[in-house]
């Protein structure tokens, strides 16, 4: 038989389905797969990244491990956290000191601690924080889009008067490793419609979306009159104009319409009365968390608020470390807090995903993970701390990181992986590497993690070759 | 090289994993079965038993796959027949129990299929050799060969050709895509008025012989292309090296192409940053090691081939292998190459193979710099014309607004007309590679010289029906603003040469001076030298000097402050006319070393001082000098001069008054650039967005750098007279404004023209798309 398809074992084959699968055979099969994504169900509509720039320590944070205080001749190897246990409002999850505020609302939200990164062989705060805001190790042969140009460019915006992506505290200038920060915080290539919009200091945000400094509103609505006057009295006017042209008039129209708006108030913190702003506090990261609120409340899709990384500077602790985190725990623990409390007073935190997170940890003794030949980078190579400079986690830790998540269909009180009580303290439950963490995001948003765009004639998907697998047991 | 993903303990991580086995991945597990040992009866016009596998479309209308039970399918159970007739593939060993679990696998998994992904071949294969293009006649014998061809191209294709453009639109159109400038209101009517029928022709002519304005402009486009830049990931640890003296001078000189590829392949110190690409410290991704970017960057840049997917597995979108891409990076690595798939190492080494192994071999055997020298012949070998192909298809892209050929990186695509392509790229090569004569070639035609089209078919069904508006790049965008408000900065951060002439050692002229310093050993931070020269001089005479130090200078001419700068990769230049006196004249710098620890230092000054007859006396910094009392001594390294020569040339050669515009392409990327769409370049970039974005709109509306330019721009507009639109039509648009525009102008100009409704009335007229455009 020289065509066995054809014949006999086709009608064998037949033989064996019930008339119901002939009868699903004969329709459209499911269309799976990179073909067409099916996303799921979103869970929320608005997404808040609170960005721990530099590597927070989850020993001296979320994650407490066996505390000795600070005294002179301690061994540096029997120091777990520089700081002590708190409880939160969860019976069995514990804090270290400093978040007694955010302790008081850990039933409204989960806590992962067992986030993972991989060895890069150097530890660089640009290459992991490019890592986990796009998802791709760099370097990356397409320039990769933020996670924020993903929700933008999959969801688009929630109202048209307010940017999709909006990216609070980080300056791209002035800084440290600006070129490496500058490579991540685009739209890749989705292109800068998609890309963020940029408010290094919140207190001055509202100047982003009004008219020119020293441009009255009546100048600016006017200005605006004339153009479109004489764009129609223009030769593209009379003869009807080419796409590109008219999607540039597009444009122009919408950001004419953003600073033109009444969301453009929504940038404005000085319209928010003294007792609703008074616990966000002065620091910029606290100003940042309420502008945050309210931008959410006006309908942006993703907002990051970042503690700001500069090399060396806040969660960056080479030396100095448990100063350095308890004075951040002071600025940042109520802001964080009152952001839950004020997202739920409004009934908003259901659809909004409120996320804590960092490029990774930090540890004592150890640089990357166990067996690592990563460089170490910390300034005093000591057995024994002599000095208050020597107390702090100041090295690089990839094993194992806390991530926060609040809101958007996440468990309340709820904790997910976790990381061995000893040392080393790596993630020894449920580990959740980079892609598996954004997957757990995009479900949250409705993403399916294999959501993907071609670019120059390849599939890119959402998360790393679409395998991001979201932890569906953090949600309820 | 470490793989993290190899490392014990997070092998142990993944063995906690409950149930977390991978689903089945068509691209790499999949499809190298299928297309092993199945395609070749199941596609391109084989379809034994009626299966057709090129598509999963086909494969469901088989009906031998019941999607999601494998046990139902006959696809799967053919696999494992006892019959040998019956059994797949056919006289063939049955397939391995593991792939068949992959194949079961992934039938149970839905069937995923890459989008787009098919097995049928292309029908139409790109040539590599070049081709001798018989050209139709013309209508008369002078006529451009591009419009001999479009012509025959609009009959068969019946496509009313697009209408002529006037003198004006001309003018601005082929100043912009030349050199990227908008004409000036005198070079407008003075082209207007001239009454020469050769007057364009002469024009293009005259636009070419314009060096720097040529060079200034196409560095946008190779810094695109080749990854450089002024500033940017990479640079600060060495990681990564520019090439931005050696492309500047390559561009004013317009090297011949092919030798343009030679060096950037088979390079020296000053243009090796291209095949260096970027070494990020730690571990990479084995798809973007180093002469893994080689592969995929001189595949793509000069070949129009994208190596990207074959630098981690066969590729599904062409027929280039991962031998191939590891062939190509085997040519710049330093010992055997182990390939890697999908970051897993195959234990197979690759030896060095050109993209294009008809064109000739490559000794695995022989070292590097002599393989490097081997693949540079290669690539511009004269049976290689795929190398004129592309960059004629680029500048086609450029120039017409679409290529020939798109996407301008997939050369293996059809052209909508094979005949352009071949002439033009066969004449290129002909021509000493001459880039300027296949540029006049294409501008000097009237299917360039036409009105814009908006395109009514795009994508395979593409007809070529006249050339198509550009957005201006951000950097024409920002040099047309620059040059309206005269506000461009004071300087440039390119280390280039922008003398036109070639350099010479003429008196004054030439770099004489000699780096100076107390010692010439690591000199301690913070180290004070304090410099003297005394010059005698006539009365009435003028001087100017040039300096710079590493680190820190003050320059007092006759007690007096001249300037100071703590910057030795900026050299500086000051007139001294008004500080010189007759006779003795002290010349006094008070130097500085900076940093933390002892370091070279070291200082350079010219003086040019001119006497009323006009002759010149140069002094420069030699062991005349005084330093700290004693003679200073001169230092052997010429460490600094690589970096700054360039520099000092250009303040030494220029005349007095005359400033060379500063050019956005020149200068560091800023926030305005950016928002515009200037690329980080950190990817090879060959085409830029053609589309104004909102967030780029608002950058528009009310960004600080574009603000301060429109306000800066309107004190001046203020102080105009009443003819200030018709000139700024002109200036900006090359046309006069229409009776309409020119009311509604008058309304924005009101009662009382003030700096603020200048500035609006310039606003208005930038935002226009007259204006963005090149139309």
């Amino acid at each position: 038989m020289s065509n066995p398809l054809e014949f006999e074992n086709r009608r064998d084959f037949l033989k064996k389905l019930g008339a119901a699968s002939a009868a699903t055979l004969a329709m459209n099969a499911p269309r799976i797969g990179a073909e067409e994504v099916k996303h799921p169900a979103a869970k929320a509509d608005c997404c808040i990244l609170l960005w721990m720039g530099g590597g927070m320590a989850a020993p001296d944070t979320f994650d407490p491990k066996h505390y000795e205080p600070f005294r002179k001749g301690l061994k540096v190897a029997d120091v777990g956290s520089t700081f002590s246990a708190i409880p939160t409002s969860v019976k069995g999850i514990q804090f270290t000191k400093g978040f007694e505020e955010l302790a008081k609302v850990m039933d409204r939200g989960s806590i992962i601690r067992s986030a993972v990164q991989p060895d890069l062989g150097h530890i660089l705060h640009s290459r992991h924080q490019y890592h986990w805001h796009t998802g791709y190790v760099p370097p990356q042969t397409v320039a990769a889009p933020h996670l924020g140009a993903w929700m933008a460019k999959v969801l688009g915006q929630r109202n048209d008067a307010m940017p999709a992506f909006i990216d609070i505290g980080q300056r791209l200038e002035g800084v440290g490793e600006k070129e490496e920060l500058k490579a991540f915080h685009t739209g890749g290539f989705f292109g800068s419609e998609f890309g963020p919009f940029l408010l290094p200091y919140p207190d001055q945000a509202i100047g982003a979306v009004q008219p020119p400094e020293g441009m009255t509103p009546g100048r600016f609505a006017n200005r605006y009159k004339h153009y479109k006057k004489l764009v129609s009295e223009s030769r593209i006017g009379k003869s009807g104009s080419e796409f590109q042209q008219e999607s540039m008039l597009r444009s122009m129209d919408k950001a004419h319409r953003l600073l033109s708006s009444k969301e453009a108030s929504a940038f404005d913190l000085t319209l928010e009365k003294p007792g609703s702003a008074d616990p966000y506090g002065k620091s910029r990261f606290g100003q940042g968390c309420l502008l945050a609120r309210r931008l959410a409340e006006s309908g942006a899709r993703f907002i990051e608020v970042t503690t700001e990384y500069q090399p060396f500077k806040h969660w960056d602790t080479h030396e100095k470390g448990h100063e350095t985190v308890k004075r951040l725990k002071n600025e940042i623990d109520r802001p964080m807090a009152q952001l839950i409390r004020d997202l739920e007073e409004r009934g908003m935190l259901e659809r909004t995903l409120v996320i804590v997170a960092s490029e990774f940890s930090r540890d004592m003794m150890i640089e990357g993970v166990p067996g690592s030949n990563a460089r170490d980078q910390t300034r005093f190579k000591v057995d024994r701390i002599t000095e208050m400079k020597h107390y702090g986690q100041h090295r690089h830790f990839t094993g194992g990181s806390s991530v926060l998540m609040f809101g958007g269909g996440v468990k309340k009180g709820f904790q997910y992986g976790r990381t061995a009580d000893v040392r080393p303290f790596v993630a020894v439950d449920k580990p959740l590497n980079v892609e598996d963490l954004h997957a757990t995001i995009f479900h949250a948003m409705g993403i399916s993690p294999k959501t993907s765009f071609e670019i120059e004639g390849r599939p890119f998907y959402a998360t790393k070759d679409g395998i991001g697998k979201p932890a569906l047991d953090l949600f309820a | 090289m470490g793989f993290s993903f190899l490392r014990p303990y997070v092998l142990a991580f993944v063995l906690v994993l409950p149930g977390a086995r991978a689903k089945v991945d068509f691209a790499h597990q999949v499809l190298p079965i299928l297309r092993d040992n199945c395609v070749k009866c199941h596609s391109n016009g084989k379809y034994k038993g009626g299966l057709s596998l090129e598509t999963r479309e086909a494969l469901l209308d088989s009906k031998t796959v019941n999607v999601g039970e494998a046990d139902k399918s006959l696809f799967i159970e053919v696999l494992t027949a006892e019959d040998e007739d019956e059994r797949m593939p056919h006289d063939a060993d049955p397939l391995p129990a593991s792939e068949i679990a992959t194949l079961t696998a992934w039938v149970n998994e839905g069937l995923v299929w890459e989008k787009g992904f098919t097995f049928k071949k292309k029908t139409w294969k790109a040539p590599l050799a070049h081709r001798k293009v018989t050209l139709p006649p013309g209508i008369e014998d002078k006529e451009n060969p591009v419009d001999r061809l479009t012509r025959v191209y609009f009959e068969k294709n019946r496509i009313k050709p697009p209408a002529p453009i006037s003198d004006a639109r001309f003018l601005r159109r082929v100043s912009l895509d030349l050199l990227g400038l908008l004409p000036s209101v005198e070079e407008l009517d003075s082209f207007e008025s001239a009454n020469s029928p050769d007057k364009r022709s002469q024009k293009i002519v005259e636009l070419l012989s314009r060096e720097i304005d040529y060079a200034d402009h196409w560095m946008t486009f190779w810094n695109d292309l080749l990854r450089n830049d002024y500033a940017g990931t990479g640079f600060i640890d060495g990681g990564r090296s520019q090439i931005t003296g050696w492309l500047y001078d390559s561009l004013k000189t317009n090297k011949p192409y092919d030798q343009f590829v030679r060096e950037l392949l088979n390079p020296t110190k000053e243009s090796e940053g291209f095949i260096k690409g970027i070494k990020w410290r730690g571990n990479v991704n084995a798809s973007q090691v180093r002469e893994i970017q080689f592969a995929q960057n001189v595949s793509q840049v000069f070949f129009g081939e994208n190596m990207k997917c074959a630098s981690c597995h066969d590729s599904f979108i062409d027929d280039w292998k991962l031998e191939d891409a590891y062939g190509m990076a085997a040519i710049i690595a330093g010992k055997p190459l182990e390939m890697y798939r999908c970051d897993k190492p195959t234990g197979e080494k690759m030896d060095a193979k050109f993209l294009f192994a008809g064109l000739g071999a490559i000794d695995p055997a022989a070292p590097k710099a002599k393989r490097l020298e081997r693949a540079a012949e290669l690539a511009t070998a004269p049976g290689n014309g795929r190398l004129a192909r592309t960059i004629v298809n680029r500048l086609w892209a450029r120039l017409m607004g679409r290529g020939l050929v798109e996407p301008v990186d997939m050369m293996g695509n059809r052209p909508w007309s094979e005949d352009i392509l071949d002439f033009l790229a066969h004449d290129l090569a002909s021509h000493r590679y001459d880039l300027k004569r296949t540029l006049a070639l294409m501008v000097g035609s009237k299917t360039y010289q036409s009105a814009t089209v908006a395109p009514s078919k795009t994508g395979d069904d593409y007809l070529f029906e006249g050339p198509v508006a550009k957005r201006m790049t951000a950097e024409q965008f920002i040099d047309a603003i620059w040059e309206i408000t005269r506000t461009a900065p004071s300087k440039i951060d390119a280390r280039v040469d922008r003398n036109s002439k070639p350099k010479r050692d003429l008196k004054g002229r030439g770099m004489v001076g000699e780096w100076i310093w107390t010692a010439t050993n690591a000199r301690p931070a913070g180290e004070k030298v304090t410099f003297i020269r005394e010059v005698k001089l006539p009365p009435n005479a003028k001087g100017r000097i040039v300096i710079t130090c590493d680190n820190e200078y003050l320059l007092k001419v006759n007690g007096s402050d001249v300037g100071r700068d703590s910057n030795w990769e900026d050299v500086e230049s000051y007139d001294l006319s008004k500080t010189l006196q007759t006779g003795k004249n002290v010349i006094e710098v008070q130097a500085k070393n900076l940093g933390q620890s002892p370091n070279a230092a070291a200082l350079f000054a010219q003086m040019v001082f001119v006497d009323q007859e006009g002759r010149e006396v140069v002094v420069a910094t030699d062991a005349r000098w005084k330093a700290d009392g004693k003679p200073a001594l001169i230092h052997p390294t010429k460490l600094w001069e690589s970096r700054v020569k360039p520099q000092i040339l250009n303040h030494l050669n220029r005349k007095p008054g005359q400033v060379r515009r500063v050019r956005a392409s020149l200068v560091k990327s800023t926030l305005l650039m950016r928002a515009l769409g200037r690329p980080n370049r950190e990817q090879v970039v060959t085409t830029r967005p053609a589309e104004l974005t909102t967030l780029q709109a608002l950058e528009l509306n009310n960004g600080d750098e574009f603000t301060s330019y429109l306000n800066r721009g309107a004190t001046r507009l203020a102080a105009g007279d009443d003819l200030i639109v018709e000139r700024l039509y002109l200036q900006a648009l090359s046309r006069r404004p229409d009776p309409g525009e020119l009311a509604v102008a008058k309304e924005i100009i009101g009662k009382k023209f003030t700096i603020e409704r200048a500035s609006d009335l310039l606003w208005t007229i930038l935002m226009l798309p007259d204006f963005q455009f090149i139309n």
